[in-house]
This record gives structure tokens, C-alpha cells and sequence, in this order.
């Protein structure tokens, strides 16, 4: 340390610089580094930022993609032809006959009727 | 200062000054002299331009059934000019066969020939499923771009392939629905400008603000999946049993206009459209919407519609049969060119008598006929939202190319043109107290978080071309015409009201005898109609009748439907369907 100072002395006595200026050139390096620093930090808040938002929006393509790969798949899965074989395989068949039975209810008077429906439509 | 310490001075700042004076020579050379140079490298190597689509819009049935859909798939291209590039010390062309051609099915053969001609990029391979792609990504090879794209697919196959046509390679639908809503569908490609390191990787302070664009549309049809599949599988049934080339049925709710299903055989597959189109293109159309044909004994009900309408009869009015009718000089005659007497409009329905069609249109005169059959829809396109629809036609005595003899013609459906569309349209309007309804296929269009009716999901009034009255009296009257002479058709516990069609099939020098368009237009229950069925075959073998082929398939696919839909027979009782 003694030598540091030692030999910044010895630069400002070779120099013949007044303290003044020295102190000037000393404040002014002094806000230099402060505005790189600043800058410094910026940018690389910036471009983590910046990685971090793509990273997240490759993982969400990448969900889309497989979402909707699941989604074909499952639906392909459940295809009309693909379900009627399985049912066959499982031992359903098409019903033979299909019953209607008469369900008693009560109707209340103020019940909307088919012709309302038909009215409102 | 000593001498030794001032040479030393001077050689340094001359030293400096020369360094100094190359640096700016440098730098104009580089910013001036060279400046639009270096700046088209800036731009070839560093900024690249990505179009970005969107996945496009997926195709739902009325109850949420997937029906096209997008599967994620990659392509495999290679960069010419930094695969030859000698600077990167590597011989690339041998690792992209030791690396790349194993993961991408390929021999060295293939990949040479790919790599044949003098493009800058070539196309190694498409349509690689996501293992294959990701393993391609993988490789980590500077020169070799791996790209996702969105493959369309349709999980059902065949099911509903003429309402919803395709999607090719070109990224544009082709057809039915994907044609007709391409743009809901599309929805819009993003162009990016993107910075990129030396890797090749984007730059980090410079990520575009929208990397991914918003999918297309969704549709959400009134297509019922089960319903079209029943309708399908009955068709190709009728197609074996009658030896017809080819048909279709269509299933709508009248009261809305909304097709639940609509098919037609051959068909083709979405899937593989290069096929078809390589050997049949003509399967793409779908001929409910896009071809004409004579309708035939169907369009009687237009004509009694008209009669009873105009107050000309009531369904108990009489006239005497003739086997034939002379007609503006051409004689028109019954299908059974017998005379049947006195018979009342009923009877002339149920035996589908051409001289009691002609009698009537001839009573009521060309204005008020054609008035009605125009205030029907015929003529006109339904506005149905599917690709190619075709308007039909209909001579009228403003035309010069019109005969008298067509008033009569015209009556039962011969000498005019319609799509089964309009002709089930119109008959739906009888069904649904005579209000003509826009049939559609589209139920709600649905945009990221927003629902919206399509423009032609509401049901939409296209005319009202007879009273409420007349169309239960002439309800009434299909119901007693099928009783009578149709019980092919007639499901137990449901009253059926409908009507036969036999039309000859026109060719430019007449008629292509002896082959028919059987059909058979029906709806049900006949106290509140909710289900209204078109049946057509095409030359069918067996037999040249609507009544004997296509009323049996109505019978069938109504029988089917009613129970599936939920529909309720008129009389419970009665009802038990197979």
C-alpha cells in the first residue's frame, strides 16, 4: 500500500500537477467507471432477461407442439372407427331394438311447451 | 532531456501516429470505400428474416370431437455454402453422412442426390415426427437447419371429407371448409426480423417481441360426428345393396338449417389428398353443394306447395287423370303411362302421378308458378358456408331458351336444375311451418379466448314461400302419400312425412336411358319436425325406383338417428327401433 501511494505521488510530483486538477481527473474517472458500470449492469440484465424470455417461449412452442400432438393422437385414439372396433372387441354390439317407454311426470301448466320453444326461437 | 530519452520519444510517437493513420485508413476503407459491402454481410450473416405460421385453426364436431387437427413435424434442410465452406478445417459433407443421413433415413446415395444442382439451401427431408426431429436438432450441426412445421391431420379419416375438404403442402385449404374459411382458419403470418450471433443463435438483446403468432380460428361445426358416421356407413350399405355408382344423404335440422350430416360415396381421404388428387380429383367435390341434377318426383312438393298455397286446390281437390298430358306439344306422361281416374291431391302424391304435377302448374300459369319455386330458393344459392356451391338453374318465360312444354316438365322436376342442398332446403322450409331457412355447417368460430357465431351459424330467414297453414296441410299430406304408397320408409312410432324421386338423368343429346337418380326427401316426426333426411343414388342396378332403393335408407338412417338425437316418436307406443 505504502508503495501505491508512494508512487502516485511520485507521478504527481514528475507530473507537477496541482492537487486541483488531480482531483478533477480523480472525479471524472471516478464518474466514468460509475456510468460503464451502470451500463454494464444494464446490458447484462438485459440479456439474461432477454435468454430467460426465450428459453420460456421455446418450453412453451415445445408444449404447444406436444399439446397438440396429444391432442391428434388422443383423438385419433377415439376416432369413430377406432372406437367401434374396440366396443366389438370388448363385446358391445349395435342395440337391436330401442325402446320408448312412457315416463310419468307431473306438467305443470306454466311448463314451456315444444310450440313455446319454437315461438322464442 | 537526455538525447538518448527525446529518440526514444520521437521513434514512439511515430510509432503511434503510423498505427493511428492505419487504423483510420482502415476504418474508411471499411465504413466508406467498403460500406454497402459490409453491409450485405451484416444482413446475409447476422439479420435474417423468419416467417413465423401459425398453427392453423383446428376443426371440432358439434360435441367437441377433434375433426382436423395439427400434429408438429420437421424438416431438414442443409446450407450449401457453409457445408462447402474450406475455412472450417472439417470435412463436412462426410460427417453429414456418418451423422446426419442414419438419423434422416437416408443413403449416401440419396443425400448426393439432393445435393445435386447449384441451389444455396437443399431439402434433405420432411415430414419427420418430433424423436426424429429432435435427434436431427441434436447433431448440433452449424449447417444443417432443422425447422418444425404443422402437418394437418384429420383423426377420422374419410369421415366428413367433403365438408371439410383439405389442407395441402402450399399451406392453403382446398374445399369444403378449409377452402371456404381459409382466412378464419389462417390466421395471420408473423415476419420477423431476427438478429443472430455467429452460431447462429439469436442475439440476446435483440429477441423479437412476438416469436410465436397467434393460432388460426377454430371451428366448432353442427356436424354431429355419430350422426355422420351412421349416415356414412348407411350410404355405403345402399351403395352395395342397390348397386348404385354412387350417392349421398344429408341430415339437417329444419328448423334451423343446420346439417348435422352430410355425406356422399366415393369419397376420399384428407389424409392422403395426393392420392386422390394423382388419380380421381373429381372425389373432391363435394356434389351436394357443387353438382346439379334433376331433381324429379321430389320437387312435386314444390309444385302442390304452390297450388295449395295460391288456393288453386285444397288436398281433397280432384281432377281426372290422364295416362299422358299434351304440354305446350309435348306429351308428358305417368311413370306407369297408366290414367288413373279421379284422384285427390293425396293420391296424386302418393302415386307420384306427372300428369297431376303438369295439370297443376298448368292451372296455376308460368308467373305464379315460377314465383313460387323461385321463392324456394331454386335459382339461387342457399348461402350454405362451404366452398364451390353452384346456383342451379331454372328456365322462366323471360328466358328465350323456355317452352311451354317446360311448365309441365318443370312440375315434376325434370327440365330444371338444383343441388340436393337446395332441394332438401326447400322441402326443410315445408317442415318448418314454411319458413326457408340458410343451411349451414359452422356453429361458433372460436378466436384465442373469444366465442363468436359464425356469420352463418344464426339461423338466418331466407323467405317464407308459404302460410304456416299450408305447410301443415301439405305436411298432412306427405305424411298420408307415405302411408299409402311408401311404407318402406316409415319408422315405427314416428309419423314420416316425405316423398319419392326418380329423375331420368340428362345428357347433351337427351336422356342416359335407362339409368335414374333415385332419391327419397323425408322428415320427422311429423308433429314437430326436427330431422330432415335427402337419400340419393346414383344409376342404381337393382331397381331404377326411388321408392324401392332410396326410401329404405331413409328408413334406415332415419330409424338410427331419431333415438340418437334424442328425438321423441310421435306416438311412444308404437315406437321400438331397431
Amino acid at each position: 500500500m505504502n508503495r501505491l501511494t508512494e508512487w502516485i505521488d511520485h507521478g504527481l510530483k514528475r507530473a507537477r500537477w496541482p492537487a486541483s486538477r488531480a482531483a478533477r481527473i480523480a472525479v471524472f474517472l471516478s464518474l466514468a467507471l460509475l456510468v460503464a458500470d451502470v451500463y454494464l449492469v444494464q446490458s447484462s440484465q438485459i440479456a439474461t432477461t432477454n435468454r430467460r424470455a426465450e428459453a420460456m417461449r421455446r418450453a412453451l412452442t415445445e408444449l404447444r407442439r406436444e399439446n397438440a400432438l396429444r391432442l391428434s393422437r388422443i383423438a385419433e385414439l377415439t376416432s369413430a372407427a377406432r372406437m367401434l372396433e374396440r366396443a366389438g372387441a370388448l363385446g358391445f354390439q349395435a342395440a337391436e331394438i330401442v325402446e320408448f317407454v312412457r315416463v310419468p311426470v307431473v306438467i305443470h301448466d306454466d311448463a314451456p311447451s315444444l310450440q313455446d320453444d319454437r315461438r322464442e326461437r | 532531456m537526455p538525447d538518448r530519452s527525446r529518440r526514444r520519444l520521437l521513434a514512439l510517437t511515430v510509432g503511434i501516429t503510423a498505427f493511428g493513420l492505419i487504423l483510420i485508413a482502415q476504418l474508411i476503407r471499411l465504413q466508406v470505400v467498403e460500406h454497402d459491402y459490409w453491409i450485405g454481410q451484416r444482413e446475409k450473416w447476422q439479420s435474417e428474416t423468419r416467417d413465423i405460421v401459425p398453427e392453423r385453426g383446428r376443426i371440432w364436431d358439434r360435441n367437441g370431437v377433434l375433426l382436423a387437427g395439427n400434429e408438429p413435424r420437421y424438416q431438414v434442410a442443409v446450407d450449401r455454402t457453409a457445408l462447402t465452406d474450406s475455412r472450417s478445417g472439417s470435412d463436412n459433407l462426410a460427417m453429414l453422412i456418418r451423422d446426419a443421413a442414419p438419423v434422416l433415413g437416408l443413403t449416401s446415395e440419396e443425400i448426393s442426390q439432393k445435393l445435386a444442382g447449384d441451389q444455396t439451401r437443399s431439402l434433405l427431408k420432411t415430414d419427420l415426427d418430433a424423436a426424429l426431429g429432435e435427434r436431427a436438432m441434436d447433431l448440433g450441426l452449424s449447417w444443417i437447419e432443422v425447422e418444425p412445421y404443422w402437418k394437418r391431420v384429420y383423426p377420422e379419416g374419410a369421415l366428413a371429407a367433403a365438408v371439410l375438404g383439405f389442407y395441402n403442402a402450399e399451406r392453403k385449404g382446398y374445399y369444403g371448409l378449409e377452402a371456404y374459411y381459409q382466412g378464419e382458419l389462417a390466421g395471420h403470418t408473423l415476419s420477423v426480423e431476427m438478429d443472430r450471433d455467429v452460431w447462429r443463435d439469436p442475439l440476446p438483446l435483440n429477441v423479437p417481441p412476438d416469436l410465436f403468432a397467434p393460432p388460426g380460428a377454430d371451428l366448432v361445426l353442427t356436424i354431429d360426428r355419430t350422426v355422420q358416421m351412421i349416415v356414412e356407413e348407411e350410404l355405403f350399405r345402399a351403395l352395395e345393396t342397390s348397386g348404385a355408382a354412387s350417392g349421398l344423404i344429408i341430415a339437417m335440422d329444419p328448423r334451423t338449417g343446420a346439417i348435422l350430416a352430410m355425406a356422399n360415396a366415393p369419397g376420399f381421404d384428407p389424409n392422403k389428398y395426393t392420392d386422390t388428387a394423382a388419380s380421381e380429383p373429381a372425389r373432391f367435390v363435394n356434389p351436394a353443394v357443387s353438382e346439379v341434377y334433376e331433381p324429379g318426383s321430389v320437387f312435386k312438393i314444390v309444385t302442390l306447395a304452390a297450388a295449395l298455397d295460391s288456393g288453386l286446390v285444397t288436398p281433397d281437390t280432384t281432377y281426372v287423370d290422364t295416362a299422358c298430358l299434351e304440354v305446350g306439344g309435348r306429351s308428358l306422361c305417368n311413370w306407369d303411362r297408366e290414367s288413373h281416374g279421379a284422384v285427390t291431391m293425396v293420391e296424386m302424391m302418393a302415386k307420384s302421378l306427372n300428369v297431376g304435377a303438369a295439370t297443376l302448374s298448368m292451372r296455376m300459369g308460368a308467373p305464379t308458378f315460377y314465383n313460387y319455386v323461385s321463392a324456394f330458393g331454386f335459382g339461387n344459392r342457399t348461402g350454405v358456408d362451404l366452398q364451390g356451391e353452384v346456383p342451379g338453374h331454372v328456365r322462366t318465360p323471360a328466358d328465350v331458351t323456355w317452352y311451354e312444354s317446360d311448365l309441365g316438365t318443370n312440375a315434376f322436376g325434370q327440365g330444371l336444375s338444383a343441388t340436393p342442398l337446395q332441394m332438401i332446403a326447400a322441402v326443410a322450409a315445408v317442415a318448418n311451418d314454411g319458413v326457408l331457412v340458410r343451411p349451414h355447417v359452422v356453429k361458433t368460430i372460436i378466436e384465442g379466448d373469444r366465442v363468436r357465431s359464425a356469420r352463418h351459424a344464426r339461423t338466418v330467414e331466407a323467405g317464407h314461400p308459404i302460410s304456416p297453414e299450408t305447410a301443415r296441410i301439405l305436411t298432412d299430406v306427405l305424411v298420408k302419400a307415405v302411408a299409402r304408397e311408401v311404407p318402406q320408409a316409415q319408422v315405427p312410432g314416428y309419423r314420416i312425412a316425405g316423398k319419392t324421386g326418380t329423375a331420368q338423368i340428362p345428357i347433351p343429346a337427351g336422356y342416359d336411358d335407362p339409368w335414374t337418380i333415385a332419391s327419397f326427401v323425408g322428415y320427422g316426426p311429423a308433429t314437430d319436425p326436427r330431422l330432415i333426411i335427402l337419400v340419393r343414388l346414383d344409376r342404381p342396378t337393382i331397381s331404377p325406383y326411388g321408392s324401392t332403393t332410396a326410401a329404405p335408407v331413409f328408413q334406415r338412417v332415419a330409424a338410427r338417428l331419431f333415438p340418437v338425437l334424442g328425438i321423441p316418436p310421435d306416438s311412444p307406443d308404437a315406437a321400438s327401433a331397431p
